[in-house]
């Protein structure tokens, strides 16, 4: 019955079926209640979600550093910046990273706050894109970050910060420069997310989401940590 | 002229334009939230709403503009919602079942008079039957469509959209 009201049953079927609705007003009741639901299930529309959802998406948007399909325009070493980071590399003997390391590292820059500080401390204030300037005190973001970290956390963040702000004099100013950068979006975005939640604090998107950040903060430390070993 | 600026702003959104993407999540997440109520539940409609535009965020790189945007994030929506469906009944089944019942025996808070019967009504569907009708009647699949979606054949869309009128026309009775 559902194909002969598509329309879609072949020609000597209809007939023989029109022949039969004929005779058989319980069978045409029937297709009278099927064609009912089909023109009401036609007229269903879009529904709204009962509150604003783009907060979280956005949120969750802003966070990496830039979308998947494009995260190379950020993270690639421009090709003279890049020569001349290998050729400071050879004068100096100081670490620098390889594109691939640092495309490796944006997996886990993401939330990385606490290296932000670590990054734009004394002689790295305001950097290529006005991080400090656009964030106000750097100390006073990360501070606020810190505090939104879940507890279990918090104690193996500051111990990799105090080792990573040891060793930072150790990095190539060029890979401080692309870190910066992308520091400085992930700063925007940690923000972002804390203000969202902030706004809908029973929304356990928005809290999930910031507890996996601050995962991938540590992981981002830990990875960084090593780095640092390496260039002892 | 509106599917040309949606496959504009799509582009944008590709490069990173925010502002670009929030229109069409603007655009859109009235469609993408109903199918996501019809075809799961309304408790679970907004976070795979929310999962499904970031999904989209994140591919937005494969649309090539060959198909609308609109069709090409339903596409995108609908598998979304099949495949966590299906985690959500994995974990579903290792508790007790009256869960899911009770929620589906739920109606939604903002439909109201026949509208609220017939989303009700949906969600007493068989599973399968539900999917193939949603995306048939409600949607405008095409039976091969859904046969591709579902991985079923194409009788077996069509026997699932009968049995679920058929239902359909029962429950609302």
């Amino acid at each position: 019955m559902s194909d002969y009201i598509a329309g879609e049953l072949p020609a000597g079927t209809a007939g023989e079926m029109e022949a039969h609705l004929a005779e058989c007003g319980g069978c045409r009741r029937t297709l009278e209640e099927l064609r009912a639901v089909v023109a009401e299930a036609e007229a269903l529309g879009p529904m709204a979600p009962p509150r604003d959802l783009w907060a979280g998406i956005a949120a969750t948007i802003q966070a990496p550093l830039v979308p998947p399909h494009a995260q190379t325009k950020v993270i690639a070493f421009p090709g003279q910046a890049a020569a001349e980071a290998r050729a400071r590399e050879e004068r100096t003997g100081r670490l620098s990273f390889s594109a691939p390391q640092l495309a490796a590292a944006s997996i886990v820059l993401i939330a990385a706050s606490s290296l932000a500080t670590w990054l734009v401390g004394p002689g790295f204030g305001g950097g290529p894109l006005g991080f400090v300037d656009a964030m106000g005190s750097a100390g006073a973001v990360v501070a606020a970050s810190d505090e939104a970290a879940p507890p279990e956390l918090a104690d193996e963040l500051q111990a990799l910060e105090r080792t990573l702000e040891e060793a930072r004099s150790v990095l190539d100013p060029n890979t401080v420069r692309i870190l910066e950068r992308n520091l400085a979006v992930i700063e925007q975005a940690i923000a972002d997310s804390r203000l969202a939640l902030q706004q809908d604090p029973e929304n356990e998107f928005l809290a999930r989401h910031l507890e996996r950040v601050y995962e991938r903060k540590l992981d981002f430390l830990r990875e960084a940590a090593r780095v640092a070993e390496w260039s002892d | 002229m509106a599917a040309h600026f949606e496959t504009v702003d799509a582009k944008r959104a590709a490069n990173g334009d925010h502002a670009a993407f929030e229109r069409l999540y603007r655009d859109h997440v009235g469609r993408v939230y109903a199918l996501c109520v019809r075809m799961v539940d309304e408790q679970s409609a907004e976070d795979l709403t929310q999962e499904i535009f970031i999904r989209a965020w994140n591919k937005l790189g494969t649309f090539k503009g060959d198909a609308q945007f609109g069709t090409w994030l339903h596409r995108l929506a609908v598998n979304h919602v099949l495949s966590r469906r299906e985690t959500q009944r994995k974990r579903e089944a290792r508790n007790a079942g009256g869960e899911l019942l009770a929620r589906v025996m739920a109606p939604s808070r903002r439909s109201s008079g026949h509208a609220l019967d017939l989303e009700r009504a949906i969600h007493l569907l068989p599973e399968r039957a539900r999917d193939v009708f949603v995306l048939y009647d409600v949607e405008g699949y095409s039976h091969d469509e859904i046969a591709e979606t579902l991985g079923v054949s194409v009788g077996t869309s069509k026997s699932q959209l009968h049995r679920a009128r058929m239902l359909m026309r029962k429950h609302l009775d």
